[in-house]
């Protein structure tokens, strides 16, 4: 028999979460990086975008995860993993919770992908010049909005967050953290963003 | 029969020329076989041009620096042993540099033997990766090139981490064992305990850290307990995380309220800030020569604790500005003091509410610490500063206005009052909760 179209099957939360691969080796659990990792991409969102949190839970319903992120307190308690959090909740992060927090954080990138690109491009001309941030008006925002965000949730006594006392070492994390944002945008952000989650974490 | 495929984006496109060899049905369309490569990048004159050697090393290159973008360790972008032909490095500030070889590809005229270095900014790079994710998708061209994505062996990653922050949790778990150990060592003769000294490092972060997970080793030490310890111990401890999950909960609405509260005020500051001042100078007026008597009196009294005496012990009076009475006197324990650590727990969280919900504003600036006496029945009995700057700071707290009279066998248990720098109120019990537990 020759089959003409695919089967009927409903496009459900759990297909999608399968789309991203789980490689030979990797731990059960997503690591101390991976939790900081995905939760500082989506404090970068946040800071991008005013709706930001509201987002996330509404992405989370949109892409069929909220079996996995449940809810506000859910969420919060997931990117609470993240030990330099000030609030951290110490408790582990599946690779099933890892995996839809990657895969939200793609999904919002991908909406905020002319904002991202416009910032890096503001960024790269700065830079030629030698100019300060404050000549770009939307640039100078969004980190003056990431710095205030990540000073107020990161725990200031972790040797993790000394290291970005200064604004200008905030700034670069927050570029950093653009430049990685701008990579999730693409055909293939998802699967690379999960990937590099365990980059050291395999034999 | 031959096949062109393009892809394209803002920056950068791919444009494969080649032939289709297979032509039994359904393989008739697939590009097996690559003529020609050529990588335009925005910006540059001309294109790079090449065989199936430059564009598998192109896209291989392209797929491990981008995996290197986003976890900031570096890939090798060749299999071992193979000659270095297409290489991406990372360059100053926005810049990334594309290098290759001048075997593998040209670039028409200009070529003078030298390798090809292209000066590519992120949003080039993210461009060209695009065009080769988009190319990998296509499984109708080209299909045995793959992404290859893997995470990179833990061989090949130096370690970043600054060595202390590596050492901290491993400190802090023998660490915490001993403190732990000691802790329980002390526990049949509490009157050796010297509170000053011990308890200052017992204050629980706003009751964030979940009771149930609570063991022995954070009780040790609360204010940084091991992470990896801590999440090993949890699973072992199913039972109880679980009963405390919904408790859990709570907290974390909580917390969240906390934060989201720090955020709107944050915002808020400036609008409120003009009234709240006008306010808080009165009352700064009214108090100002008491808190000039205070540290003498202070001194006084420190020398007097010891011998302490039925007379010296807090009666609790607090009427209109006479703060001085009340805040020499808590710092010694209550003279009838609450000991039950539900009674102790209940009281926390009624004192944090109190404060939380009399505060004009969040206050920011240098974190201050106070010693408060709270009632069983809720009530503040009286407050003592920990220090000059406390001191000075008092009226920007709500402590002042919330103190009530009572009697001074009011069963009653002092905590310690935090409030931090980010304008978040912490309390804990003044002698630590393991002295409770």
């Amino acid at each position: 028999m020759q089959v003409q179209s695919p089967p009927n099957t409903q496009p459900s939360g759990p297909q999608l979460i399968d789309q991203l691969s789980v490689p030979v080796g990797l731990p059960s659990e997503c690591s101390r990086r991976a939790k900081t990792q995905i939760d500082l991409l989506l404090l970068a969102i946040e800071a991008l975008d005013l709706g930001g949190a509201e987002a996330m839970l509404a992405s989370a319903k949109e892409l069929g995860l909220d079996e996995v992120v449940r809810g506000r307190v859910n969420l919060w308690l997931l990117r609470s993993s993240n030990p330099l959090r000030r609030f951290s909740q110490r408790q582990p992060m599946s690779l099933e919770e890892g995996k839809a927090l990657v895969l939200i954080t793609c999904f919002l990138a991908k909406r905020l992908t002319v904002l991202i690109r416009q910032l890096l491009l503001g960024y790269q001309q700065l830079n030629d010049q030698n100019l300060s941030f404050d000549h770009h008006f939307r640039l100078s925002d969004y980190l003056a909005r990431f710095r205030s965000h990540f000073r107020a949730r990161m725990n200031a006594k972790r040797s993790g967050v000394i290291a970005y006392s200064t604004d200008e070492k905030l700034n670069e994390l927050a570029i950093e953290l653009l430049t990685k944002l701008l990579f999730c945008t693409g055909t293939g952000g998802a699967q690379r963003l999960w990937i590099s989650l365990f980059d050291g974490e395999v034999a | 029969m031959t096949i062109r495929r393009q892809y394209q984006l803002p920056n950068c496109s791919l444009v494969l020329d080649g032939l289709s060899i297979d032509p039994s049905p359904g393989s008739e369309d697939v590009m097996s076989l690559l003529v020609n490569a050529e990588c335009r990048i925005s910006g540059l004159e001309r294109s790079l041009n090449g065989g199936y050697n430059f564009f598998a090393a192109l896209v291989r290159a392209v797929s491990q620096y981008a995996q290197e973008v986003l976890s900031g360790f570096a890939h090798p972008q060749v299999v071992e042993g193979e000659p270095l032909l297409v290489h991406i490095n990372p360059g100053d500030g926005p810049y990334h540099h594309l290098v290759v070889q001048p075997e593998i590809a040209d670039i028409g005229e200009g070529g003078d033997g030298r390798a090809i270095d292209i000066k590519l900014s992120a949003v080039q790079l993210f461009d060209l990766t695009e065009a080769v994710d988009q190319f990998f998708a296509d499984h109708q061209t080209l299909p045995e090139l793959e992404p290859a994505l893997s995470p990179l062996a833990r061989k090949f990653v130096r370690n970043d981490e600054p060595l202390s922050e590596r050492m901290v949790p491993a400190v802090l778990g023998v660490g915490g064992l001993v403190a732990a150990t000691m802790a329980l060592g002390l526990l049949p003769v509490p009157e050796l305990r010297d509170p000053t000294v011990e308890t200052s490092e017992q204050i629980e972060s706003i009751d964030v850290v979940a009771e149930g997970d609570a063991d022995s080793l954070s009780s040790g030490d609360p204010g940084e307990p091991d992470d990896d310890v801590e999440v090993a111990a949890v699973p072992l401890d199913e039972a109880a995380s679980e009963a405390s999950a919904e408790e859990e909960a709570d907290e974390a609405t909580e917390a969240i309220a906390e934060e989201s509260d720090v955020d709107a005020d944050a915002e808020e500051t400036e609008e409120t800030t003009s009234e709240a001042e006008d306010e808080t100078d009165e009352v700064a007026e009214l108090e100002e020569a008491d808190l000039e008597s205070d540290s003498e009196e202070d001194d006084f009294e420190e020398d007097d604790s010891e011998e302490a005496d039925e007379e010296t012990r807090p009666t609790i009076a607090a009427e209109g500005g006479n703060n001085s009475v009340t805040t020499a006197r808590v710092d010694e324990e209550p003279p009838v003091a609450i000991r039950g650590l539900a009674d102790v727990r209940s009281l926390n969280s009624q004192l944090k509410q109190k404060i939380v919900e009399n505060r004009e504003q969040p206050r920011f600036g240098d974190a201050v610490s106070y010693r408060v006496r709270m009632s069983e029945d809720g009530r503040i009995l009286g407050y003592r500063p920990i220090d000059s700057s406390a001191d000075s700071a008092v009226d920007e707290t709500p402590l002042p206005e919330l103190v009530e009279n009572a009697s001074e066998e009011t069963p009653a248990v002092d905590y310690r009052v935090v409030f931090t720098e980010r304008g978040v109120v912490e309390v804990g019990p003044w002698l630590g909760w393991s002295y409770y537990e």
